[in-house]
């Protein structure tokens, strides 16, 4: 009997610890972001497809890297991890239905250097007034060309529906998670990055994997 | 929330003439499985991607948000008009994040700097009156530009064939045709098309095709394919993961110069421009500058003080023929 108990004891402690690493990514005492710098535009190097294969389930050998990167800025710049998740979608071209391979994926990116001021700024919500003055500055910037200005103003309208940031406790030094993108966006000290989830799960699936990957670049950076 | 976001669309459609949006450009969208899209504005308008395709009404009536999207398929690309997506939902259904912005030129199509080799192939001419190929085999190497190439980022096709006359559109991502008609429009006696394709970031493939008409004869069709090929990238590209601060970039903050303080001069067309060679500098006479402690300070006279002394206008003025050095006489001067 005693051992039997022993053996619930021990299951539920491992599954409480299993869960917890689920929700939480706490920054080591000796984490570092020299490394995460030094491998700015390089997050290849930070971490493994293997790995990224043990986080989201799939084998490693199906994973492709895309580095998305238009414009030279790491502000933007995204590293994909991608697959193709067995599904298939379609398209019509010319009236015709065309099948296409569905994708899946995982992305690091988006690095900034910025206080835990100007992160809660960032990600904080946005009023309606303030979504308003930012859609009409789109509208009047003359630096912007006027049918460009005009659909990144819808864009906008349209996202501020149902855009939302939830701040996240036990992730790096401060965390947000984004819907209905999915995306984590997480400070460790000063410096920010984002974790892009285009996965076949529910949110909370999207969310508990994105705050591993987190949880791994932290402990790939501390030496 | 959902009311003001209704309010200021509206708002946003009726700040826009009727006749802005039958002049607006529609959105691209290159889509690949696994990598999700890039946007970027179309340089021709709806009703004018009508007549670049022959299309009689496809794009001028379609809904002005839907968005004409390139989907990658095997070595092609497909092409169809996206009506409900947003950009971010089209993003993600590619296996994108979902994070998109709209560019001018297609942001993905960026060969690499460095120095290019160009291959002019064998061309292919149809029977013909003239010996046209060797004539256009001559004048492609002044035409196309080679050597070290730094490309427009983002990409221009221009760089590849830049003539003022020579009009450019994009067939599909990677595809470009430029159209020179000398003028002489579309049913004009020659027409110069130039077809190419980026293959790769180091390749680009493209063919001449050359038309001559002629009244009572056949046209004569020449063609004549072209390969660039990066021989040697310059170095900076590979080290770009090796940059002492990668935030750099970000902390500087340059202010614009607002438009209304901009001076709108004019560019001297490249025809009109003067090759005036500059003085080498071993060439260069040396005048010695005359140090500031060295100059006179001589008073100006303050401007109420001048006289004004009317200038005799050059009609006027009476020539009178200088006496030439032999004949004068030299009259002592009184002491």
């Amino acid at each position: 009997m005693k051992k039997l108990i022993f053996i619930i004891a021990c299951s539920c402690a491992l599954l409480a610890c299993k869960q917890s690493s689920n929700t939480t990514a706490e920054i080591p005492k000796d984490f570092k972001t020299d490394k995460i710098v030094a491998n700015a535009t390089n997050l290849g190097a930070l971490v493994s497809k293997a790995e990224i294969a043990a986080i989201v389930g799939i084998n490693a050998n199906e994973i492709k890297l895309y580095q998305k990167n238009f414009d030279g800025d790491i502000a933007t710049a995204m590293l994909l991890f991608t697959w193709q998740n067995g599904n298939e979608v379609s398209v019509k071209v010319n009236g015709k239905e065309r099948k296409l391979n569905g994708s899946s994926s995982i992305g690091i990116g988006r690095l900034m250097k910025l206080s835990k001021a100007e992160f809660d700024e960032m990600y904080r919500a946005r009023t309606k007034e303030e979504i308003g003055a930012e859609i009409n500055q789109i509208v009047q910037n003359k630096d912007v060309d006027t049918d460009i200005a005009i659909y990144e103003a819808k864009e906008l309208a349209k996202k501020a529906k149902s855009l939302s940031f939830t701040k996240l406790e036990n992730v790096g030094t401060a965390a947000y998670w984004e819907t209905p993108l999915n995306v984590l966006h997480v400070l460790a000290n000063d410096i920010t990055f984002s974790i892009s989830t285009n996965l076949q799960e529910d949110e909370t699936g999207s969310k508990q994997k994105a705050i591993a990957l987190a949880s791994l670049i932290f402990k790939k950076s501390t030496p | 929330m959902k009311l003001l976001i209704k309010i200021l669309t509206i708002f946003l459609l009726f700040s826009v003439s009727n006749d802005a949006l039958a002049q607006q450009k529609p959105i691209i969208a290159t889509c690949e499985t696994g990598q999700g899209c890039s946007f970027q504005l179309s340089n021709v308008t709806y009703e004018e991607m009508d007549i670049v395709e022959g299309t009689s009404g496809k794009y001028k009536n379609i809904p002005k948000d839907a968005m004409i999207v390139y989907a990658k398929n095997g070595n092609g690309w497909d092409t169809y008009i996206e009506e409900k997506m947003s950009r971010s939902e089209l993003d993600k259904f590619f296996g994108g994040d979902g994070y998109t912005m709209i560019y001018l030129f297609d942001p993905k199509t960026q060969p690499l700097d460095g120095q290019w080799k160009i291959d002019i192939g064998t061309p292919s001419t149809t029977p013909c009156y003239a010996d046209i190929s060797s004539t256009i085999h001559n004048g492609l190497a002044g035409l196309s530009a080679g050597g070290l190439i730094t490309f427009p980022k983002p990409f221009n096709v221009k760089v590849l064939m830049n003539h003022h006359l020579i009009k450019w559109r994009m067939i599909s991502p990677n595809r470009y045709q430029g159209v020179l008609d000398f003028a002489g429009g579309p049913t004009g006696p020659m027409k110069l098309v130039y077809d190419v394709t980026i293959v790769n970031e180091k390749k680009i493939v493209g063919l001449y095709t050359l038309t001559i008409k002629v009244p009572t004869k056949d046209p004569c069709i020449s063609k004549i394919p072209i390969t660039f090929i990066c021989v040697k990238p310059n170095e900076d590209q590979k080290n770009k993961g090796n940059e002492i601060d990668p935030f750099a970039k970000r902390k500087t903050n340059v202010e614009r110069i607002p438009d209304e303080k901009r001076t709108n001069v004019e560019r001297i067309p490249e025809e009109k421009r003067t090759n005036i060679e500059r003085i080498p500098e071993e060439k260069r006479t040396n005048i010695e500058r005359i140090p500031n402690e060295k100059r006179t300070n001589v008073e100006r006279i303050p401007e109420e003080k001048r006289t004004n002394i009317e200038r005799i206008p050059n009609e006027k003025k009476t020539k009178v023929e200088r006496i030439p050095e032999e004949k004068r006489t030299k009259v002592e001067r009184i002491q």
